[in-house]
């Protein structure tokens, strides 16, 4: 072949490799088939479908998990606010999130169950109040009519009743224009069905701000607290989630009691003492009567000290008729030294004498006895004090309480106690009379009469006690007005100096301990304080047993 | 008589949706029969912005400002905008299909004209009174339709059961453009009914202007059309229009009006699959739009009417992910401004019908499309 053929050749054979070479780039008249190749990144998988809401702002209350709620999504005309059913149905909350559960469209068209249950976001904040997504269908469509879709209006945590704090009440929302929609939420119960809430109708107010606690059925099953508490300040009750400070003893929820010098009550009701407690009956108040089964887990921290003289509360089961409370039986946190109360006298010469063994440089009032007691009546005027749970034990550890009663009036009756599956105490008789109601109040009740005296007038001097006497003579009109008797013998009392039995002259009149604590005659110092105290309350559940 | 225009009526609504094909009372969808959904763009979708050819030197020639900077790479030649980030999964594994550079072979560029044509299956506008699917679910023997106010060309049939129904929307009193339309025709060109004819008008105007109740989530309307049609006495195909996609100025590049339209469509297919579930498997969901943009942007930063364009499928139904096209030479654009059409686009939805509905395609060919030569690509797009 020649060359010049053969550069022909090979030219006609660059050029047919080029125009194959090109084939995508110019059409061939055949479908060409182009090759995929993408990148790992974008071919992943996206998991995050679904309606977006920016709760990033929010305190979203993560701890809110309840069983089962009634709703209703209604769209409403303004301004005339003719409310009209569009879904009802069931919802959980489950760690702040709503989950729906079973429930109906009336709307019809492309209405159905799976809408709310997949397209939904919507979170509690810790006020109980909505926020997040709904998708609402907001149109009734009849067989035939142009299916449309859902609409998804925003929560923004508008709500009636606004001070409500639970989750149940009517989260509203705008739909467009001039119709408005909400969400109402009911009748939350937990899994045994019992209400979780107390009834939402109660109106709060910043003076009695337990109502606003709402105890939860993580915390309390089987009981109810009745609303009337008073004389209980802010944060003295609180309910707490597990957190460095503060425990809880299962679930998400606990309470946490705190009281201190400044949250005691001079006086209360005539009488030195104070505290938060709850005061529980049966469930939607029934009276506690008869068989019952009382359960209650308890956490002393260590440091929450023992303050004899002063009496300490951790439960009070208290009989009720009328106005009259009677101490029926009450487990109390340590306890002063047994010398004390039985005759000031006597027991002054007991301490003193060398056999006591206790040294005299201490005074009974000092000796506080650790551990778990159990008070009893013995009589009109006395209480015995049992021992049930030592000292060694009693804190930083939970004690499960568990408590069977038969309240009643007759002989038959009995309270019997277990502590972390141990029986500790055993009462049989009667438990109750026959008009009394039982009221049950775990927290932390204090009677601290004895605690201001002692600890204020053990280091007073002659000159102070005089002085104070003085002052106490210069109201003297007002304390004969009272109690005329009694006022003399607080006076002569106090000028006797050194130890006495206070109580016994029941020098926690309330206008003494008043007086105490504004005087003059003593240091700042001097002046008794009542240490905080604190102790959490969780598991609390009642439970009829006949 | 007083006629309403397609273009202020269409304009009404952000989107719609449609059911149709429910198998006969009594009897599930027992078959293999497939699902089909037609997912209408009006306006022209801009199928260089869609898929862009980043292969093709001249593209950036002609549109360096309306190419995204993100692009989703998926080959050497193509890319996909980065509204499709759905969509690109399906693609990846195996769902999705695009077909480029198509077109139906109408020409003139008018959208009321084109979208008859895409609708009808027909190359001339307005004269076909049924659609492509609906004589295709005549000869799939698929009845029972649910038909509504505004009812699709694209799914009327020549089969006489189809129901229509009242509009009946409780709470709402706004008269509808049928009822409007029958009364002014009721009433004809009598001089002395002109008052009343110009009070039906003004009704109807006053409908067509007054701010409609809730505007239309498309995606929602996929996600409900998914869950529908995944039951068993579900309806085997949907159509879901979207609009907007005219953007002759400002049409934007990674952003803008284009690119939200896409994402809606992104969206559409996502929500699509979600809401299918299992029946995901037995699905093909295909655009549709009247044609393409122009290659080069006009003064307004924006695109006018074009011809060639891009078809985008997904679904189980395919089997395998495609980039199919004859490119063509983009120097030698059609009458100097569009990419031309390579590929009828009749071509594809004959393939979507002949696999969901089981039928032939020379019976498609010649009965839904009128055209016996039209080509059989099936095997290239499904397994």
């Amino acid at each position: 072949m020649s060359r010049k053929l053969h550069l022909i050749k090979h030219a006609i054979f660059a050029i047919a490799v080029l125009v194959s070479s090109q084939s995508f780039a110019q059409e061939t008249g055949s479908l060409g088939n182009f090759e995929i190749t993408i990148d790992e990144d974008f071919a992943a998988e996206d998991t995050n479908i679904g309606p977006a809401f920016d709760f990033s702002k929010l305190s979203i209350d993560t701890g809110l998990s309840l069983y089962r709620c009634n709703f209703i999504i209604r769209r409403i005309k303004i301004p005339e606010e003719k409310p009209e059913p569009l879904a009802s149905g069931n919802l959980a909350i489950e760690n702040g999130n709503i989950r729906f559960l079973e429930h109906k469209w009336v709307t019809g068209g492309l209405a159905d169950e799976s809408i709310l249950a997949t397209s939904s976001n919507l979170k509690f904040d810790k006020n109980g109040k909505l926020f997040g997504l709904i998708p609402v269908f907001p149109f009734v469509v009849s067989v035939g009519e142009l299916a449309d879709g859902a609409r998804y209006p925003e929560l923004q945590g508008k709500k009636t009743p606004e001070k409500l704090r639970t989750p149940e009440g009517a989260h509203r929302f705008n739909l467009q224009g001039d119709w408005d929609g909400e969400i109402e939420i009911s009748m939350c119960k937990n899994e045994a069905g019992v209400r979780a809430f107390d009834d939402s109708k109660v109106r709060y107010s910043a003076e009695s701000p337990i109502a606003d606690i709402h105890v939860l059925t993580d915390v309390m099953a089987g009981a109810q607290q009745d609303r009337s508490i008073v004389h209980v300040q802010d944060n003295m009750i609180q309910i707490i989630s597990a957190n460095d400070e503060d425990v809880i003893r299962h679930g998400s929820y606990g309470l946490k009691f705190s009281v201190d010098d400044a949250q005691s009550q001079y006086p209360n009701r005539g009488k030195p003492r104070g505290g938060a407690y709850l005061k529980l009956r049966g469930p939607y108040m029934q009276p506690i009567d008869g068989k019952w089964r009382h359960k209650f887990s308890i956490f002393v921290p260590e440091t929450t000290p023992y303050i004899a003289p002063a009496d300490v509360y951790l439960v009070k089961m208290v009989g009720i008729s009328g106005s009259k409370h009677d101490d029926i039986l009450n487990i109390k946190l340590g306890h002063r030294d047994a010398l004390v109360g039985k005759g000031w006298k006597n027991r002054l010469d007991n301490y003193l004498s060398a056999a006591s063994g206790v040294d005299k440089n201490q005074t009974p009032y000092d000796i506080n006895i650790g551990g778990i007691f159990v008070q009893t009546k013995k009589n009109e005027r006395r209480y015995n004090f049992d021992l049930i749970w030592p000292a060694n034990k009693t804190r930083e550890n939970w004690l499960d309480f568990d408590v069977e009663a038969n309240w009643t009036d007759t002989p038959d009756g009995y309270i019997i106690i277990n502590i972390n599956g141990q029986p500790v105490f055993k009462f049989n008789g009667v438990t109750k009379t026959r008009t009394q109601t039982i009221e049950i109040k775990p927290g932390l009740s204090r009677s601290f009469g004895n605690y201001l005296h002692f600890h204020t007038f053990i280091g007073a001097s002659p000159d102070q006690l005089n002085c104070f006497t003085s002052e106490l003579e210069g109201f003297a009109s007002e304390l004969k007005n009272r109690n005329p008797s009694l006022s003399m013998r607080i006076i002569n009392f106090l000028k006797l100096n050194g130890v006495a039995d206070l109580a016994k002259v029941k020098a926690y009149n309330p206008l003494v301990i008043r007086q105490m604590k504004n005087s003059s005659c003593f240091e700042s110092e001097q002046k008794a304080n009542l240490p905080k105290q604190v102790v959490y309350i969780d598991e609390i559940e009642f439970q009829k047993t006949d | 008589m007083f006629s309403l225009s397609r273009r202020t009526f269409t304009l009404s609504f952000a989107s719609s949706l449609a059911y149709v094909g429910f198998p006969k009372f009594g009897f599930a969808n027992a078959t293999n029969q497939g699902k089909l959904v037609v997912i209408i763009l009006e306006g022209g979708l801009d199928g260089l912005a869609a898929v862009p050819p980043i292969g093709d030197p001249q593209l950036l020639e002609y549109r360096r400002l309306l190419l995204p900077e993100n692009n989703i790479k998926i080959g050497s030649f193509f890319a996909l905008h980065p509204s499709f980030s759905g969509f690109v999964k399906m693609l990846a594994k195996g769902e999705a299909s695009i077909i480029h550079a198509t077109s139906f072979p109408y020409t003139r560029r008018s959208h009321f004209e084109g979208q008859n044509v895409v609708e009808s299956g027909s190359i001339n506008p307005f004269v076909e009174k049924t659609g492509w699917l609906g004589r295709a679910m005549d000869m799939a023997g698929l009845s029972g339709r649910a038909m509504a106010l505004g009812m699709p060309l694209l799914a009327r049939g020549n089969v006489k059961v189809d129901n229509f129904f009242p509009a009946n929307l409780k709470g709402s009193f706004d008269p509808t453009i049928d009822i409007t339309r029958s009364l002014s025709s009721y009433f004809g060109n009598a001089e002395a009914h002109k008052t009343i004819k110009r009070s039906i008008d003004g009704v109807e105007r006053k409908y067509q202007n007054a701010p409609k109740f809730f505007s239309r989530d498309p995606a929602q309307l996929a996600l409900q059309a998914g869950k529908q049609m995944n039951k068993d006495d579900g309806p085997v195909a949907a159509i879901i229009r979207v609009h907007d996609f005219d953007t002759h100025s400002n049409q934007g590049a990674d952003s803008g009006q284009h690119a939200d339209q896409m994402r809606v469509v992104n969206d559409i297919f996502v929500n699509l699959k979600k809401g299918l579930g299992p029946s995901w498997e037995n699905t093909v969901a295909l655009t549709l739009t009247e044609f393409g943009r122009t290659v080069r942007m006009n003064g307004s930063s924006g695109t006018d009417h074009g011809y060639g364009t891009v078809g985008l499928l997904a679904g189980g139904l395919l089997g395998k992910s495609s980039v199919l096209a004859d490119w063509p030479d983009m120097k030698k654009l059609f009458e100097g401004r569009d990419l031309r059409s390579t590929i009828d686009y009749r071509a594809v939805c004959a393939a979507c019908i002949e696999r969901a509905f089981l039928l032939d395609h020379k019976a498609i060919a010649s009965k839904v499309f009128f055209d016996p030569n039209l080509k059989k690509i099936s095997d290239q797009i499904f397994v």
